[in-house]
């Protein structure tokens, strides 16, 4: 991953054309991007052995109380390679107008473990409420 | 306001690229030359370069760039750019970074040939 126009370096009294403040605004719109987190696929980065890093908010609801053991939740993400994080919260509520009234991290009561084909919750015992997980992934893939 | 001098390298600090930049500037800057204090207003394009050095070792190291403007457009610029940025003093450079901003700089009094002399 690299800007748009990834060489550009000005010194004192160059004088900037048009096309080169557009690709400057054009940089400026790309790394803003970086900012907007959305629940479809986003390049958002470089990995340190130079794989493109991948962002994906999912979400997943529990009508009920989470259960004991395990539940599996499909991140449908195709080709991971390496995760390289996950932020988790559990949100409470009644409904979807409720959630979010508290938020847990996921480690409260639960452990969750990335994989490469989905996600597990794993309710270690705690008397949980309805709720929202909104799990945040950062990711590399085999394809690139 | 600074002015525009053909052929002379100025110290600045580090630019974001290795490697030597060449961006045209416009025609029609007017620009000072080492032999004249008349404006000239170039009618051609003329280039600006820019490159980074280091100077000195260890903890003394000293990164730096050095960038100038030239109507020359022959392949030797880079090397005779190599050879003057090695010797601008250490101290020199260093009281140049000290003083430099967005818009500041120091012009040496180090030239590269002019087109003619070429």
């Amino acid at each position: 991953m690299s800007l748009p126009y990834p060489s550009m370096t000005f010194v004192p009294l160059d004088v900037l054309t048009a096309e080169e403040m557009n690709q400057l605004v054009a940089n400026i719109e790309y790394l803003s991007a970086l900012a907007m987190y959305s629940s479809t696929e986003q390049v958002v980065g470089t990995w340190i052995d130079g794989k493109t890093v991948y962002r994906k908010v999912i979400t997943y609801v529990f009508d009920n109380p989470i259960p004991s053991g395990v539940t599996s939740i499909p991140h449908n993400i195709s080709d991971v390679s390496e995760i390289i994080g996950i932020d988790a919260m559990y949100q409470l509520g009644w409904d979807q107008s409720t959630y979010g009234d508290e938020s847990y991290l996921a480690m409260n009561g639960y452990q969750v473990i990335a994989g490469r084909q989905d996600i597990s919750i794993i309710n270690v015992g705690q008397n949980s409420w309805s709720g929202r997980f909104r799990f945040i992934i950062r990711y590399t893939k085999t394809s690139d | 306001m600074l002015e525009i001098y053909l052929n002379r390298l100025a110290v600045w600090k580090p630019i974001g690229v290795d490697g030597i930049s060449v961006r045209p500037s416009p025609s029609g800057v007017s620009y000072l030359t080492k032999d004249s204090l008349v404006y000239k207003q170039s009618d051609g394009q003329l280039y600006r370069y820019a490159k980074n050095y280091e100077v000195g070792k260890g903890k003394n190291k000293v990164k730096f760039s050095v960038f100038l403007r030239t109507d020359r457009t022959d392949d030797k610029i880079e090397a005779e750019i190599d050879e003057i940025a090695k010797t601008i003093p250490q101290d020199y450079i260093e009281k140049a970074l000290k003083d430099a901003s967005f818009t500041n700089f120091v012009y040496t009094d180090l030239y590269i040939k002019d087109k003619e002399a070429l």
